[in-house]
């Protein structure tokens, strides 16, 4: 146990693990502290996400939901983690979303098509329009070596204002100024029976995309040339170009199918979970897409389970504060969030910590 | 007090590996002495024992005969033990003294730095010792071997009485390690006490009064350096005969493979980088280009690579220019290359072994189809290589290659780039920061590349090195080839007063 808590492997980890529980630890803290019992707001958290009380399940929409808000935000967390395995920063998946959404919404609203064509259309618009966004940072930064956080932080807000544009001259809804029309009934991508099945959630095909998108994820980083070389690049720029690598073209690359993943959560928020796009409204998945990547440890595995813990705490949160006798702030489950940001992104500390309790355990066996 | 520094029966382990076993080492006070063992014999491991880094399972450590617990490098500081480390740990942008005291900065009474005060006191110290440096000086303005003495002020500054030497020669040219040998031995008459990590016999012989030997962890013994001659400590340190002398056939050249014809490239200053280089490496011969540090050597190979793009002149290999081709098109026209920084070019780090073995050749089958890579393979041809070229490490093909020692990093590189039998190979510097054992074998496979028809192209620092293993000899000074020789034609002195500048003798 001792030795196998030793290994880099394992404390990376087990360092996510060791986040997560600081993070709920920080809630039982919280609760106590707005004199509530803990284990009545945990018991409301679950009961909130999952559905489940006393042990049985009420209905299938709450895990519907959950789902639901697991889609985008796994989709995000790919964007995210696979820029960062070529050693790039892509902090614009919100706005390679909004522009993926929009181009989605502008042809899931304007063009008349059959449904089995018309949703894989949608799809594949917002895919490229995703990486055409991506394609601004990347060129830059390949070609020019402009740092790509501050380009692809300002494509964020250049995306909410070509958004708010389009919107406005195009597509406005006839009801609400600031909100778009709603695509039409071929371009959505709910389904009856998926609606269904879940008790009348939102859940849509979107949950598959990002499911097919993560083993895709998997297959190119771990299996092909093209993820070989990304990776490579990522770890070790020099060594790649000597070793014949186009180092600025996989940058290029490897940024603009980080937006191409951040259209698909576009096109899933905005034709799936919602069926319209609003004004001045930017998306905070691309942050939590951040927090996915370093709490799933750019794993596609790491990235599913991580997406659903967090749209567990999203979706639960609501519950916590209705049903807890005396008043909790809206801010408890976001501030959990926030701890298990924080331990995660500070998973170093943990590691020479549990290394050090690891090694000091086995000197007091050996006396 | 027999001993200042007294490590006994260290026992230190990592997963998988014994790095010290039951180890020791007593350091008689103003002496020097030398800590003998190939890469991966645990000489680091120990000395980052006594300096606090790492903390061993079994033994203790003495400090002027009593026993201390050193937990971390500050401790040992407090005890008076100084590191002077193989990679220098200098800010480039601050002076000499500036360097030195940061850590420790002397307050004026206003509480801002007192610089001068520190400077005098560098200054002073400097002048007791012979080092010659100048306080006032950038750390980027000053050479290499200058850069080592302000290390060196570092530890007299802190009032360090043993000071750990770490690989010091690695880096010098052969001016500077005689100047750095002599500084040692004025340390020592001046009361302090020296351990030299070295693999470099002859340093030993020059320097120490003892040596201690170890070899894949265990202590193998310690011997008085005047009565041991370096075959005997070369045999202790390998665990078998050592052949010194490179043995090799003459030379058969057959047709040119990589003919550089007056190839210059500019640079930002005015004087060029490389100037009106022209020379022929033929099949069947190993070329070097040897010269002192920064004299144009890397560039010239970055040319020949395809890294950089010369400002005029012509590369051609094999009767075609190569000048317009990607560096991959030209790695599959038949060069490989040995880098100079193996570090930085040579592996990825955090890739395992099969990953960095597979670095040239992952695109083309067996490796990989239609983009898939085919990991069985990728195994396949790593284990083999593994094996063929003795590449030691934890895990085999699956260690991380961060983790492996530098020699059998250095192995691995070259498995990997002679495994494709280019036409042409480019080695940089392959014995560098390596021992005896390694270096014999790497100019083993050298020549045996040579032997089977290959051009070899050598660029090369060791003067020892240059006369053995190459066939011919450019020496190459601030950018420009000052004479080409044939290594049994010339000699050491002749080199020497090349690398420094002079044309040939006969020139004169």
């Amino acid at each position: 146990m001792r030795e196998w808590l030793k290994k880099e492997k394992t404390l990376d980890r087990i360092a996510p693990f060791t986040a997560v529980l600081f993070g709920l630890l920080v809630g039982v803290l919280l609760i106590l502290f707005t004199k509530n019992s803990p284990a009545e707001g945990f018991k409301y958290l679950v009961q909130g996400a999952t559905g489940l009380k006393n042990g049985e399940l009420q209905s299938f929409e709450k895990i519907g939901k959950l789902l639901l808000t697991a889609t985008p935000l796994m989709l995000a967390g790919l964007a995210v983690a696979f820029s960062f395995r070529t050693g790039i920063f892509n902090i614009g998946v919100s706005g390679q979303m909004l522009i993926g959404g929009l181009a989605a919404t502008v042809v899931g609203t304007q063009f008349e098509m059959a449904r089995a064509i018309h949703v894989p259309v949608v799809i594949i618009v917002a895919t490229i329009a995703g990486a055409c966004w991506a394609f601004v940072p990347a060129i830059l930064k390949a070609k020019y070596r402009v740092n790509e956080v501050v380009t692809t932080i300002m494509m964020n807000y250049v995306a909410l204002e070509v958004v708010s544009y389009t919107v406005r001259n195009w597509i406005q809804s006839p009801h609400f100024d600031t909100e778009s029309m709603k695509v039409l009934p071929t371009a959505t991508l709910r389904v009856d029976w998926l609606q269904n099945a879940f008790d009348g959630a939102n859940l849509n095909l979107g949950l598959f995309i990002a499911l097919i998108a993560a083993v895709i994820y998997a297959f190119v980083l771990n299996r092909t040339t093209f993820g070989y070389e990304l990776k490579a690049v990522g770890f070790n720029k020099d060594a790649s170009e000597y070793a014949g690598i186009k180092v600025n073209t996989r940058i290029l690359h490897s940024l603009m199918i980080s937006g191409a993943l951040a259209g698909l959560a576009g096109v899933t928020f905005y034709l799936g979970n919602t069926d319209h796009i609003a004004i001045g409204k930017l998306p905070t998945y691309g942050f939590d897409g951040i927090v996915i990547a370093l709490l799933g440890l750019n794993s596609a595995i790491g990235i599913v389970l991580a997406s659903l813990l967090l749209a567990f705490f999203k979706v639960g949160a609501g519950a916590v504060k209705a049903n807890l006798v005396n008043n909790v702030p809206n801010q408890l489950v976001p501030m959990m969030i926030s701890v298990i940001i924080y331990f995660s992104a500070t998973g170093a500390l943990f590691k020479n910590v549990i290394k050090k309790l690891a090694s000091m355990k086995k000197k007091g066996g050996a006396k | 007090m027999d001993y200042i520094i007294e490590l006994l029966n260290i026992t230190k382990e990592f997963p998988g590996i014994k790095a010290n076993d039951n180890v020791t080492l007593k350091l008689k006070p103003q002496t020097i002495h030398a800590v003998l063992g190939e890469n991966g014999a645990g000489k680091s491991t120990l000395m980052s024992v006594l300096f606090g880094m790492y903390q061993p399972e079994q033994g203790m450590i003495k400090v002027r005969g009593k026993e201390v617990k050193i937990t971390n490098p500050n401790v040992a500081n407090a005890h008076g033990i100084g590191m002077v480390h193989q990679h220098f740990k200098l800010v480039e942008d601050f002076t000499v003294v500036e360097n030195i005291i940061l850590g420790m900065e002397p307050k004026s009474k206003y509480g801002t730095i007192d610089i001068k005060t520190a400077a005098e006191k560098v200054a002073d110290i400097s002048e007791k010792y012979g080092l010659r440096v100048d306080p006032y000086a950038k750390i980027k303005d000053i050479s290499v071997g200058m850069q080592q003495r302000v290390e060196i002020l570092k530890m007299l500054y802190r009032d360090a009485e043993i000071l750990i030497f770490d690989e010091p020669t690695a880096v010098l040219t052969p001016q500077e390690i005689v100047e750095l040998l002599s500084i040692m031995k004025g340390l020592t008459k001046k009361g302090k006490s020296i351990l030299l990590i070295t693999h470099k016999l002859a340093e030993i012989k020059q320097v120490s009064d003892e040596c201690t030997v170890l070899q894949k962890g265990r202590y193998i013994g310690t011997v008085d350096v005047a009565v041991t001659d370096e075959m005997k400590m070369a045999e202790m340190m390998v665990g078998r005969n050592v052949n010194f002398s490179v043995d090799k056939t003459e030379a058969k050249p057959k047709d040119v493979v990589l003919k550089v014809e007056n190839l210059n490239l500019q640079g930002e200053t005015e004087k060029p980088i490389i100037h009106d280089v022209s020379f022929e490496v033929k099949a069947g011969e190993i070329f070097c280009v040897a010269g002192i540090e920064g004299n144009g050597q890397t560039e010239l190979v970055e040319l020949i690579a395809g890294l950089k793009k010369a400002t005029s002149g012509t590369i051609n290999m094999l009767g075609n220019d190569i000048q317009n081709l990607s560096i991959r098109k030209r790695t599959e026209a038949g060069i490989g290359h040995i880098p100079e920084d193996r570090h930085k070019h040579g592996l990825v780090l955090e890739y395992s072994v099969e990953e960095n073995m597979a670095l040239q050749t992952y695109y083309q089958e067996p490796l990989s189809k239609n983009g898939i890579l085919n990991r069985a393979e990728i195994r396949k041809l790593s284990d083999t290589l593994i094996e063929r070229f003795d590449v030691r490490s934890g895990k085999g093909s699956e260690t991380v290659a961060r983790s492996m020692s530098g020699g059998n990093q250095q192995k691995a590189i070259i498995a990997r780039e002679i495994n494709r039998s280019p036409a042409l190979l480019i080695a940089v510097q392959p014995t560098r920061g390596l021992d005896v054992g390694a270096i014999e074998y790497i100019h083993k496979e050298l020549i045996s590349e040579r032997d089977a028809g290959k051009a070899v192209l050598l660029i090369s620092l060791e003067l020892d090195e240059v006369l053995d293993v190459a066939d011919r000899i450019a020496v190459m000074y601030e950018g420009e080839i000052m004479d080409t020789v044939f290594s049994k034609e010339t000699n050491e002195n002749e080199l020497g007063l090349m690398m420094a500048g002079s044309k040939k003798a006969g020139d004169k």
